[in-house]
């Protein structure tokens, strides 16, 4: 018992969903019924959200033991078990081995184990030292300098080198410049930055106030969604502590350098995370990208020279500063240095979120540590960089996580979400969900963009209907390239990026609902026919009963069967039938 | 540096953009969201341009670069930029052009003239109608009108009369006629002279060509005279049209016969050009059994005779065969002359091609149909026909026309009993007369010639009408005609014969929703003679509109044209790259038309979202009144909070209009029904106020329709260009009035003149002239000396006027376009709420340039600094004024510059202030005088001094009976002559009244603050003399002697031309008179 040094429970957005909170309470009144004065820490997401909620114990010597899929009800059993017994429940026990031994974690090394709240906690894991550090012995060249050779890139889906960024705004004349931190994280499914700010604020912060130094700014926002009201509220929390700590504000650490953090939180527009329309947010205007340049680092916030970096990024900065830009590009490949956070999503086991090292294959992250396909279903894809990135099909799983590589395969590196498709998706459908989100977020500038995007999908959803024509694809893929080559901004840049990978490795199954007018994959509802396998039918006559166009009658024989005509394709038969005598059938009817 | 473009080294400024150096270059590349006020917005996507190794890119965002090789029109640039055409036009929901327009085959302008009456300018509808009809008497009756099938009021109900519309003008407008072109000395022979030929003759002669034509009848109309029987268009109506094409010189000869007269060569080898409007003329027999009994007659030759007057007498018996519109005259004519008449047809009602109405009405006079029969055989006995035998047909399966075929019925023939049968079963074309010319034929007999140009095989021979297409509508005929005029105007003048193609876009799938559910209004029926009254002669049976119906019948019209169709650069770039509207075909969001502004439409379905009215809006005007709201294709402009325009800070200054590029933002006319029409615009200047800004008065053949800035890239207040709107006709005086008793009567220029005279005469030398600050100097002059001749001293403003005693250098005070030169601008006072704008976007230029604003006592946007007006008084009151904050400002700049509106401020602070300047060698002043002409009048000895003891008052344009200084007087007086444009204070007090022009109708200098402006009438008027006129004969009847009795020499003698700059600091403000009132409280009562 006396060997427990600390209770941990995962209090992220995630955790919290999954019932955390009351398990924390749970735990809490259990301790103290025991009167036990066992710590419990609030700490962030350690990334395995499919376990959520987790409780880790933690000994004196570190060994952690990690239960997942906590309830209340197990708590009592925890803490008589393991906590006074010393027995670990085994039942309740997660392995972390596969999912966590395979990461290397730099972003995420405090996540999920600190108390995100805690500057103490954060510092106690060598937090601010880099800052201190650099100011007493580095030059603002000196750290532009050693994150050039650190290698770090833009994680925030540009993958310009962070480095140049800097050194382009610290060229700039002008005593006014301003640091700002990009948390406008809008990728359906990609939940990096949460995760981080929630999990380490203070990290972030940091990496603030040592670009701020390297680029000569006074001044940092941190531009964050409203929707991520536990972000906000634990950076404004880590804000007061590190202005009371020192690190921020005027002279910071005596070092004559003064920066001070102020929270933007944003409205929501996906398009916002483009760095010129998020500058016209934060300036109180309608969030609009305009023409490039002058670049932000020339003319950004105010029309002063203004450094964006994404969340991650930052993030990974006071690592490097305090291990070496050496160390940092120890890992990776070629030009992409360092690691990547991922979200895993989709039709995966392991659905959550981990940190790799650049260069690891597709295959390596989604069956190694993902655990592989729900249901060990084939992969058919995964759709890499949010729903402006690409589908990459499970031929190319080998293709490494590395900015040029993946570029070749018409998919981008994003921001880092990772969404796994397996057998039962429908590529066109997918291209067209994620099409239909971008020319929805389409800040309607550019005629491109704004129109271009929404007749793509006009064709995508006639195609998905049945209705398109062998013509519409080469129409589709011919627009799809303008669009990408002419819109202004990287929204409209990378929104046909799901068309057009779709239509280049998945161009059978277009060529299915255009000639065929079959969905292979049984998605495309008009496509569908919903038919009664007269052998396997018992006649109860319950898809009679649950039929809402009354499409299902006494058909020649003894059996029901389902006019075409008056079916919706609404698949509820499909459901109810006990016996599975309802089978789905696509394509043309072949006339006997 | 140098780049290269389109093959040409250039010359390119350090950080220019492609499309800046292009326009400099005055290389044309489309852009539709660039403007050269505005910063790069880089949405439109039409700009683009290729650069070697950049490959295409966007000119208005692309800085150049040393060396840099660009191409304007490569292909892979004009790929990328028809696609963002095509796209923006696959969401684009309006018509260039109205489905009326659309659909008539002679491209009548419907919705102009019938909007045009709708606003009562009947005369100028008329010449909309002529543009394209050259007998509109006649079409206005006889016409299938393809235009009213194309009506969108048709989705609600039935659609806007638009034939009846050109029948009601051409008979309004009897005694107009048509203009000529100039001389060419070319000629033309047409031969036939139906519609095709009179049609190309007509608008030949516009062209300026000789024309003759040549026609084989002893009169000219071909088968409008020949065809169509008199009760549905009267002989005299096609004469007296006849009558116009004569007497605009084209010569008429008939009773020649080509291939027997005269041949074509013959004419090619006398004319410059030939015209073939030859008709279809030839009939078709039916190849039946007793056909070439002679009482078996064509339908056509009965037409013809009873047409040249001859009234033959029919058997009682007659049968009609055939289904055409012939037929139906044929029937209808034998029942006028007293036969049963049966039709035989043999498919079915719904399948006759005779017009619905034609039938209706054969019914109602008598005529018996019987469907489904096929004549077989004509039965004779001997001398006479005793019937016709025929078969009963029933429908089978389609054939070639789509209709389903007539088979007959086996056994069931039958026998109509008939005496006389006449045959209607179609016209042919008869082109024997042109054997062995060398003209290429069709296979029955049709002239081959080029739809679009009628141009034929022979490089000097066009053809059109019939005989090209075949048995058709008239209007067919007049378009082709029309056509082939044009073909043949640009053949003679050495041009490309082809006609270019032009874009237009169109609604498809129009609902009833989308044309806004109209109130119900349905047509207003013309009256009609009975049936059986009209059966017993040959006169027009049905009758036009009067005035208030037309007006009534015109208002229903949806107005579905663009305004902006001449004027749309969506359209004209679409045009020039051949883009088509349904490549990206896809669901257009239907905007609603938004009218709630007073002033300024909005058709929100045609915004392309170029962002030029928003940010015209805010970085131009300073305004900020509108914004993008939405999202993806949902984006469009908006107040914000999407409240109603008129709710937001718009000042109506009407900038975003002219921003506009499309037809999505337009301003209202003086019409209350808008009509897109082209207008003439006349540059002259507005003198509403002492700015006196360059303006365009735009007008439809001389009459005022609306004013837009000169340049198109200023900007207006809303009184100097809507202002003119809101005076309304009903307001002015046309004629001259002279009281009698309380009220006044109309009046003739002579009697007014000399009871005017008389009454001046008899009040010699105590007399007062009034004049106002908008009069021009030749007014001022004509005013002036009137007033020494009746010895009434110097004339004076309406009001108590005042002018500072400082006089500076000349130099030192400089005209308004002197704030460019200035490095700090200090703006003093607040701004009058009408220049508001207009100083607020000269300011804002000079802000951009990197001029400093500082502003006491007014919010000036992008100002440097705001100080109170206090503030400036501290600084005036200041011995040392070089410690005051303003002082250090004016010590760190070259050429500082104060700014003022002589209306807003004080006379004691306009005196310190020129003191003030007056005492530093680089300081200068630039002022606003109060009104248009304040200068030029102070000039010409107009002083503030009220004669008190005055018993006549002479008021020009001036409204002393409306103020203060001047109505405690108005008892004092015994005469009060006035000039006024419209009725005011002092009109309502006059003995006599003489209208006056407006300054838009009037010629004459006024000295602003852009100094010396010449005044050009932009429009006509209402009146027939301009002002200057009206005062020298005032004089004249006054024997006020010498009087310079041309404009040049009234000019002269008024000697107000600068020389000198803005001359001293010596103007003197006046309140603007009668017009300025009358202006501002409508604005006021608009919320503006």
């Amino acid at each position: 018992m006396s060997d427990i040094r600390e209770i941990r429970v995962g209090l992220a957005t995630c955790g919290i969903a999954a019932g955390a909170q009351r398990v924390y309470e749970a735990l809490a009144s259990s301790l103290k019924e025991s009167g036990l004065d066992i710590p419990i820490r609030r700490v962030g997401c350690v990334g395995m959200c499919y376990s959520e909620p987790l409780v880790d114990v933690v000994m004196a010597n570190d060994a952690v033991t990690t239960y997942g899929n906590v309830t209340p009800e197990d708590v009592p059993r925890v803490v008589t078990e393991h906590v006074i017994g010393g027995q670990i429940v085994e039942g309740l026990c997660v392995s972390t081995e596969s999912f966590l031994s395979r990461q290397v974690r730099i972003v995420l090394e405090n996540c999920g184990r600190i108390d995100p709240e805690s500057i103490d906690a954060y510092r106690e894991q060598g937090g601010y030292a880099g800052l201190e550090n650099m100011l007493a012995q580095m030059s603002p060249q000196d750290v532009i300098e050693m994150m050039t050779s650190s290698g770090l890139r833009g994680r925030g889906g540009g993958g310009f080198p962070t480095g140049l960024k800097w050194s382009l705004t610290e060229r700039e004349p002008g005593a006014e410049k301003y640091m700002i931190c990009n948390a406008d994280e809008g990728d359906p499914g990609a939940f990096m930055d949460r995760s981080v700010l929630e999990g380490d604020p203070h990290r972030v912060l940091e990496g603030m106030a040592i670009a701020a130094y390297a680029i000569g700014a006074a001044h940092g926002i941190v531009y964050v969604r409203a929707e991520y009201p536990l972000a906000i509220a634990r950076l404004e929390r880590a804000i007061l502590d590190a202005r009371a700590a020192g690190f921020l504000g005027e002279d910071i650490l005596g070092s004559n350098f003064s920066f001070d953090i102020k929270i933007k939180a944003g409205a929501g527009a996906f398009v916002c995370g483009e760095e010129t329309a998020l500058i016209a947010s934060i300036e109180g205007r309608r969030g609009t990208p305009r023409r490039r340049p002058p670049y932000p680092s020339q003319s950004g916030l105010w029309e002063k020279p203004t450094c964006i970096n994404n969340v991650e990024t930052l993030a990974n900065v006071p690592w490097i500063i305090r291990h070496s830009a050496e160390a940092f590009a120890a890992y990776g490949v070629g030009k992409s240095r360092g690691t990547k956070v991922f979200a895993l999503a989709g039709k995966i086991k392991h659905s959550g979120l981990i940190e790799v090292p650049m260069g690891m294959s597709i295959g390596e992250i989604v069956f190694d540590i993902g655990g592989g396909i729900l249901d060990d279903r084939p992969l058919k894809a995964v759709q890499m960089g949010g729903p402006s990135g690409g589908c990459i099909p499970a031929e190319l799983a080998d293709t490494p996580v590395d900015y040029e590589e993946l570029k070749k395969t018409g998919a981008i590196v994003g921001s880092g979400g990772m969404i796994v498709l397996d057998d039962s998706t429908c590529m066109v459908d997918i291209a067209r969900f994620f099409l239909d989100f971008t020319q929805k977020e389409s800040c309607g500038k550019c005629t491109f963009c704004r129109i271009g995007t929404k007749r793509m999908l006009e064709t995508l959803t006639k195609i998905c209907d049945g209705e398109g024509s062998p013509e519409d694809l080469d129409a589709l893929v011919d627009l799809g390239e303008k669009v990408k080559a002419n819109s202004l901004c990287g929204l409209g840049q990378t929104a046909p990026n799901p068309v057009l990978t779709t239509a280049r490795y998945f161009r059978d199954e277009y060529n299915a609902h255009l000639v065929d007018k079959a969905c292979p994959a049984k998605v495309c509802k008009s496509l569908l026919r919903f038919e009664i396998d007269p052998a396997t039918c018992k006649d109860c006559k319950l898809c009679v009963k649950d039929c809402p166009t009354g499409a299902i009658t006494q058909g020649d024989g003894k059996y029901q069967s389902i006019d075409p005509e008056t079916c919706v394709q609404c698949g509820r038969c499909y459901q109810v039938c006990p016996f599975g005598a309802i089978a789905i059938e696509t394509g043309k009817v072949n006339v006997t | 540096m140098r780049v290269r473009i389109n093959g040409n080294e250039v010359q390119a400024r350090d950080g220019e953009m492609i499309l800046d150096l292009a326009r400099r270059e005055n290389i044309d590349i489309p852009a539709l969201c660039a403007e050269e006020r505005l910063d790069p917005f880089d949405s439109c996507g039409v700009c683009v341009v290729e650069v070697e190794g950049k490959g295409v890119v966007k000119s208005c965002s692309t800085p150049v670069e040393d060396n840099m090789v660009i191409l304007t029109k490569s292909p892979a640039a004009e790929e990328v930029r028809k696609a963002a055409l095509e796209l923006l036009l696959s969401n684009h929901w309006g018509d260039c052009v109205a489905p009326c327009r659309m659909a008539c085959p002679a491209s009548t302008d419907c919705q102009a003239y019938v909007s045009l009456a709708a606003n009562g300018r009947f005369l100028d509808g008329l010449k909309i109608v002529y543009q394209n009809i050259p007998l509109p008497a006649s079409f206005g009756r006889i016409c299938p009108a393809p235009c009213e099938d194309a009506c969108r009021r048709e989705i609600a109900e039935e659609p806007v009369q638009i034939r009846h519309m050109k029948r009601f003008l051409a008979d309004q407008g009897l005694d107009y006629l048509p203009p000529v072109g100039a001389p060419t000395g070319k000629h033309v022979a047409i031969v036939g002279g139906g519609p095709a030929g009179l049609s190309a003759a007509f608008y030949l002669r516009q062209h300026g060509h000789d024309a003759t034509i040549f026609d084989a009848m002893p009169a000219m109309g071909g088968m409008l005279r020949y065809g169509i029987p008199e009760y549905r268009l009267p002989q005299s109506v096609i004469d007296r049209e006849l009558d116009v094409l004569r007497r605009m010189g084209i010569t008429f000869r008939n009773g020649v016969r080509l291939g027997e007269d005269v041949s074509c060569s013959q004419l090619e080898g006398e004319f410059d050009a030939v015209f073939l409007g030859l008709g279809a003329w030839g009939v078709r027999g039916m190849g039946l059994p007793g056909e070439d009994h002679s009482a078996v007659i064509q339908g056509t030759d009965f037409l013809r005779r009873v047409n040249e007057g001859e009234r033959p007498t029919l058997p009682e018996h007659v049968v009609i065969i055939g289904g055409g519109n012939t037929a139906m005259d044929a029937a209808r004519c034998a029942r006028r002359l007293g036969s049963d008449v049966t039709v035989a047809y043999r498919r079915t009602v719904d399948q006759m091609p005779a017009l619905e109405h034609e039938v209706v009405e054969a019914e109602d006079e008598g005529v018996v149909f019987q469907y489904l029969t096929q004549p077989v055989e004509f039965l004779a006995d001997g001398e006479a026909l005793q019937g016709i035998r025929c078969v009963k047909m029933e429908l089978g399966e389609p054939d070639a026309s789509g209709r389903r075929r007539p088979v007959p019925v086996e056994g069931s023939e039958f026998v109509i009993e008939a005496q006389a049968a006449l045959l209607a079963v179609g016209q042919t074309i008869d082109t024997s007369c042109l054997k062995g010319e060398q003209l290429e034929l069709a296979r029955n007999g049709a002239i081959l010639a080029d739809e679009a140009t009628g141009r034929t095989a022979r490089d000097k021979v066009f053809a059109g009408g019939d005989v090209v297409t075949g048995p058709a509508i008239a209007v067919d005929a007049v378009g082709a005609g029309h056509r082939a005029a044009d073909a043949i105007n640009r053949f003679l003048r050495g041009e490309t014969i082809e006609v270019p193609f032009v874009y237009s876009h169109e609604k498809y799938g129009v609902t009833r929703d989308d044309i806004g559910n109209p109130a119900t209004s349905p047509r207003i029926r013309t009256a009609a003679r009975n049936a059986t009254d009209r059966i017993n002669d040959f006169a027009e049976y049905e009758s036009g509109l009067d005035d208030e119906e037309a007006v009534a019948a015109a208002q229903r019209c949806l107005e579905c044209g663009c305004m902006a169709f001449d004027s749309c650069a969506l359209r004209d770039y679409s045009t020039a790259i051949k883009a088509e509207q349904t490549t990206y075909e896809g669901d257009v969001p239907r905007r609603k038309r938004d009218e709630r502004h007073p002033f300024i439409i909005r058709k929100v379905g045609k915004c392309i979202a170029c962002g030029r009215c928003v940010r015209v809006c805010a970085d131009v005007c300073g305004v900020s009144a509108i914004d993008f709201s939405g999202r993806g294709i949902e984006t469009e402009v908006q107040v914000p909070f999407n409240r109603a325009w008129q709710d937001s800070t718009c000042v109506s200054c009407g900038a975003c209009v002219d921003a506009c590029p499309t037809g999505a933002l337009y301003d209202r006319t003086v019409l209350e029904k808008q009509v897109p029409l082209e207008l003439e615009g006349i540059s002259t200047t507005c003198v509403l106020c002492g700015l006196g800004c360059e303006i365009e008065v735009q007008s439809l053949d001389g009459a005022y329709m609306r004013t837009t800035p000169a340049d198109g890239s200023s900007v207006l207040c809303a009184r100097g260009r809507y202002g003119w709107h809101t005076l309304g006709s009903e307001k002015r005086i046309t004629t001259p009035l002279i009281r009698s008793g309380s009220a006044l009567r109309e009046a003739s220029w002579r009697e007014a003149l000399h009871e005017a005279g008389k009454r001046l005469r008899d009040a010699k030398g105590s007399v007062a002239a009034f004049g106002t600050g908008l009069l021009t100097c030749e007014e001022g002059w004509l005013v002036a000396r009137i007033a020494k001749g009746l010895g009434a001293g110097a004339p004076v403003f309406d009001v108590n006027a005042w002018r500072a005693q400082t006089e500076i250098a000349e130099e030192r005070i400089l005209p308004i376009e002197g704030l460019s030169e200035a490095d700090l601008i200090v703006m003093i006072g607040p701004r009058s709420s009408h220049s508001k704008v207009v100083l607020d976007s000269l300011l804002l230029q000079e802000i951009a340039r990197g001029a400093h604003v500082i502003s006491y006592g007014a919010d000036i946007p992008r100002a440097t600094a705001e100080r109170g007006i206090s503030e400036f008084g501290e600084f005036l009151s200041t011995a040392h004024q070089g410690q005051t904050l303003l002082g250090q400002d004016l010590t760190a700049a070259k050429r500082p510059v104060f700014l003022l509106e002589e209306s807003e401020v004080s006379r004691n602070v306009l005196e310190e202030i020129a003191e003030t300047v007056a005492q530093n060698p680089t300081w200068s002043l630039v002022f606003v005088p109060a009104t248009a002409n304040a200068i030029g009048l102070r000039r010409l000895g107009f002083s503030e001094q009220l004669r008190t003891s005055a018993k006549a008052w002479l008021a020009v344009g001036a409204d002393p009976a409306a103020m203060v200084a001047g109505r405690q007087h108005l008892l004092n007086i015994d005469t009060l002559v006035a000039l006024s444009p419209v009725r005011s204070a002092t009109t309502q007090r006059a003995d006599v009244v003489f209208p006056m022009a407006l300054p838009y109708e009037t010629r004459g200098h006024v000295i602003g603050a852009r100094g010396p402006k010449m005044l050009t009438p932009g429009a006509r008027g209402l009146l027939e003399e301009e002002t200057w006129e009206v005062l020298l004969r005032l004089a004249g009847e006054l024997k006020i002697e010498p009087l310079p009795w041309h404009f040049d020499a009234l000019s002269e003698a008024a000697k107000c031309e600068d020389r000198s700059g803005l001359g001293g600091l010596t103007s003197a403000g006046a309140t603007p008179a009668s017009i300025t009132v009358n202006i501002d409280a409508r604005l006021h009562s608009l919320g503006i």
